[in-house]
């Protein structure tokens, strides 16, 4: 007999794939380990699926076990194989050859979230982008809502002073807000 | 965060009163400093980051997702199969009702699109149609007509030069294959240009699609598939990281599909679905 808590993971799942990749991506920086997160996670949610609690956030749910995932599986292989985890050329970017407009303006911004240290990236993703609010986002990573709070408050500083540096550099870019 | 104010609020504070996470004792804590410190409200101004700007990135970034693929995927996955012998047909996921047309769709595309997409897609699309399932579930259409629009980029019909008699002929034989009316004037949507109506099939059925572009969003397409029995009111769903709206009437069913937010997408819903006469 299947539980209605597994029908809901089974049949929810191809709904979040694309934002478990993307913060596959955030974490990881890769795009080929981002696929093996996503893959990973879905392996994972289909074998817990009956801890699914029916009618609770089913993205929540996936997000927490591919963070697991990578905290205690994929990261610590890489390390040890060696290959660091994130390398230069495999940071968050965008691929193809449709450099227009809105797309520039983009890259940038996600060049400057690149050079966030790893803990501020992720909580300013998880706050900011995936909505999640300061008590959530503190569930998620595992850490007291100040320390969410500190991270959030730094990363802005950082992203603040980024912004301000590149406006020096090109003039032709005034408008931040 | 339940704990007494006391003190100069740190950068942290500012942060969460811009993020409205503060209790309103402590927001009017830090807004009774800000009255007071020129330097704390400059200080708060340093950290009032656009978080639009970040949210528009990441969202880009999402497109990107390779979604087809992870489908793909998970399809394979031993314990996602066990899904389709135990879950009742209605809540099962459209992705293992979608997959056994794809090739006829495929098919259609072969026929009315231009060499350049065939060449660099079919060959995915066939490996994918390869995946034997099978459902008669009315809403597979969908989901084959979704994948194929997300292959679109407005590259793929900028370059269609507007000419109003030659859009009004496309929707003439194209109206005549599905047996109903469309005139320009009752398909026309503000802010977004009219450039091509043409005929694909789907098991067999034609299936009408109307391409539009506008800069903002590039690409939404109203398609029309004349095989429904089942009359239903306009119903929104995501599929490929697509937003859509789809309704039903007169035995035909119909999508309105692209990456309009929404809530702009049922709008322009409502208006075709009234104006779409049979």
């Amino acid at each position: 007999m299947i539980e209605s808590g597994q029908l809901e993971v089974r049949a929810g799942l191809v709904n979040h794939l694309a934002r478990l990749w993307r913060y596959g991506l955030v974490l990881s920086g890769r795009r080929d380990v981002a696929e093996d997160l996503v893959q990973a996670t879905c392996v994972r949610a289909l074998e817990r699926a009956s801890q699914f609690t029916r009618g609770s956030r089913l993205d929540r749910w996936l997000f927490s076990i591919l963070r697991s995932i990578w905290l205690n599986e994929l990261r610590s292989r890489r390390i040890r194989q060696g290959g660091g985890v994130v390398d230069a050329e495999t940071t968050l970017s965008f691929e193809g050859a449709h450099e227009i407009e809105t797309n520039i303006l983009a890259q940038q911004v996600l060049r400057r979230v690149q050079l966030l240290p790893q803990a501020q990236r992720e909580t300013l993703f998880l706050a900011y982008v995936e909505g999640l609010s300061y008590r959530d986002t503190a569930e998620m990573l595992e850490v007291p809502i100040g320390t969410v709070m500190s991270r959030l408050a730094a990363a802005r500083e950082a992203l603040s002073r980024l912004n301000t540096s590149r406006e020096d550099a090109s003039p032709a870019r005034g408008q931040r807000r | 965060m339940t704990e007494l104010p006391t003190g100069r609020p740190a950068d942290a504070d500012l942060v969460a009163l811009l993020d409205g996470e503060l209790s309103p004792a402590q927001a009017q804590w830090v807004e009774s400093w800000l009255s007071r410190d020129t330097e704390l409200r400059r200080r708060r101004d340093l950290l009032a980051h656009d978080s639009d700007e970040l949210k528009g990135a990441f969202a880009a970034l999402l497109a990107e997702a390779p979604e087809v693929k992870l489908e793909r995927m998970l399809l394979g996955l031993t314990g996602y199969g066990v899904h389709r012998a135990t879950a009742h047909p209605r809540s099962s996921s459209f992705l293992l009702r979608s997959r056994p047309r794809l090739a006829l769709l495929a098919a259609g595309i072969a026929l009315f699109a231009t060499g350049v997409l065939v060449d660099r897609f079919l060959p995915d699309w066939r490996e994918a149609a390869r995946i034997e399932v099978t459902s008669d579930s009315e809403d597979e259409w969908r989901q084959a007509v979704a994948e194929y629009m997300s292959l679109y980029t407005p590259e793929t019909i900028a370059g269609i030069a507007d000419d109003p008699s030659h859009m009004e002929r496309e929707l003439a034989v194209v109206g005549a294959k599905l047996g109903v009316g469309l005139p320009a004037s009752e398909l026309s949507l503000p802010g977004m240009a009219l450039k091509r109506a043409q005929i694909l099939q789907y098991d067999g059925k034609p299936l009408g699609q109307v391409a539009y572009l506008d800069p903002h969003d590039g690409v939404t397409a109203l398609c029309i598939y004349g095989d429904s029995h089942q009359e239903s009111a306009p119903t929104t769903e995501r599929r490929v990281g697509l937003n859509i709206v789809h309704w039903a009437s007169h035995g035909r069913a119909f999508m309105l599909v692209g990456r309009k937010p929404m809530a702009d997408l049922r709008d322009l819903a409502g208006r075709l679905s009234q104006r779409l006469t049979l």
